[in-house]
């Protein structure tokens, strides 16, 4: 699509005041269908108005009238089901899947959540039949979580001779299926876990982040180095290199590096800047003492939120902000 | 709303339906800062719901029933969501 398309679709969208739907999935599809889908009457239901979203450009009016003129949708059981993800399905498969015998079975019922959208009606019959499934030792698994993954991913997951590791147990939560059977594979058989300075890592969040992510951290030069060591805690896999290097090379400009801590790794470095001027323009300190242990902490102006900057110590950060942009 | 602070794995992570489920706890528990969460802890939303509602309630004895109002004074307490 050619960047004049690109901004009739744009004024489409504003034209209807739309424009939070503008997304990548539009420069595959034709200003027509855009257009029809865009126009469909059933968006002013307020039974359906949610369902407009980013999502439904993936499909056609046709497939969308379909789906919602289903009497399904009628049946209390199901009506949790129509939400925006159903755009990933298709009518066909969505039929087959509701239609299925399973959600009758007390052991299956709770996995028919949105999550299933996910999905396909062969691949759920096909995960639904896995044995191990059965396991006691792997009931917490079984949750709609179990949809983001795929048979094939599963089965050689909840097949793996690790969780007769005892150390391994712990990490069976269902977050285990945001991962692939590669990652799980590669991350439980590192070395490191066996080092007291990273064991504590390893907790069920790890699945979250892939093996190289996790590598990457763990022998990035600024965790790698004592004075930051603290921040190498679990929530550490989901902040990126760039913010954590930028995070601690701002506070190194102000002499308060080692006082760094994970909050402050995640403002937008140009927040934390404003607030760093602020506390020295207005002739606080920035190293104060914290009133339970009494250890020495950078000012908690950098660590709450901003509702409370306001409320407690009278900063308005977007004005800050707004004047930080104009300088 | 900063992308780049947030490794890949994280985008990749995010459920709207779950994501929208946790806002609305956190809306039902009155947290005046959910826009400031998703922000600045948008991995937070890539805990599934009924997990996250586990750790909220955990930490919310914790800190006698006042996790909203004492995350709002220290947002370092979130890290407590990622142990297990």
């Amino acid at each position: 699509m050619n960047n004049e398309e690109l901004l009739k679709i744009k004024r489409l969208l504003k034209e209807y005041g739309k424009e939070r739907l503008y997304c990548n999935i539009l420069k595959v599809k034709d200003y027509n269908t855009i257009k029809n889908i865009i126009e469909m009457e059933e968006w002013d239901d307020p039974k359906y108005s949610c369902l407009l979203t980013s999502n439904v450009f993936k499909t056609n009016v046709n497939e969308i009238r379909k789906i919602l003129n289903m009497p399904e949708w009628k049946n209390p059981k199901y009506k949790k089901l129509l939400t925006p993800s159903i755009w990933q399905s298709y009518y066909n498969e969505i039929r087959n899947i509701l239609s299925m015998e399973e959600w009758n079975d007390p052991r299956y019922s709770h996995l028919l959540t949105s999550t299933i959208w996910h999905s396909g009606y062969n691949e759920v019959k096909k995960i639904l039949e896995i044995k191990e499934l059965t396991d006691p030792k792997f009931k917490k698994l079984v949750t709609s979580s179990i949809w983001e993954s795929t048979y094939d991913n599963i089965d050689k997951i909840l097949k793996m001779k690790e969780w007769e590791n005892p150390r391994f147990k712990k990490l069976l939560t269902p977050t285990i299926w945001k991962s692939n059977y590669e990652d799980v594979v590669n991350i439980l058989g590192m070395e490191e876990w066996n080092d007291p300075k990273y064991s504590y890592l390893l907790t069920s969040n790890i699945w979250k982040s892939s093996y190289e992510n996790i590598k990457n951290k763990l022998y990035s030069p600024y965790l790698q180095d004592d004075k930051y060591k603290h921040l190498l805690v679990p929530s550490i896999f989901s902040i990126s290199l760039s913010n954590i290097e930028n995070g601690i090379e701002l506070l190194k400009k102000y002499g308060v590096d080692k006082y760094v801590t994970n909050k402050m790794l995640r403002h937008k470095t140009t927040t934390l800047e404003l607030l760093l001027d602020y506390i020295i323009d207005n002739d606080l300190s920035l190293i104060v003492e914290h009133t339970k242990t009494g250890d020495k902490i950078l000012n908690p102006i950098l660590s709450c939120e901003k509702g409370k900057l306001k409320k407690k110590y009278g900063i308005d950060l977007e004005k800050l902000e707004k004047k930080g942009k104009s300088r | 709303m900063d992308f780049t602070k947030y490794e890949s794995d994280v985008l990749k992570n995010i459920d709207k339906d779950n994501m929208n489920k946790i806002i609305d706890f956190l809306s039902s528990k009155n947290c005046s800062y959910i826009g400031e969460l998703l922000d600045d802890y948008l991995d937070l939303f890539t805990f599934s719901y009924d997990e996250f509602v586990s750790k909220f309630d955990l930490l919310d004895k914790k800190y006698n029933n006042n996790l909203i109002e004492e995350v709002s004074n220290d947002m370092n307490i979130l890290e407590e969501f990622y142990i297990d």
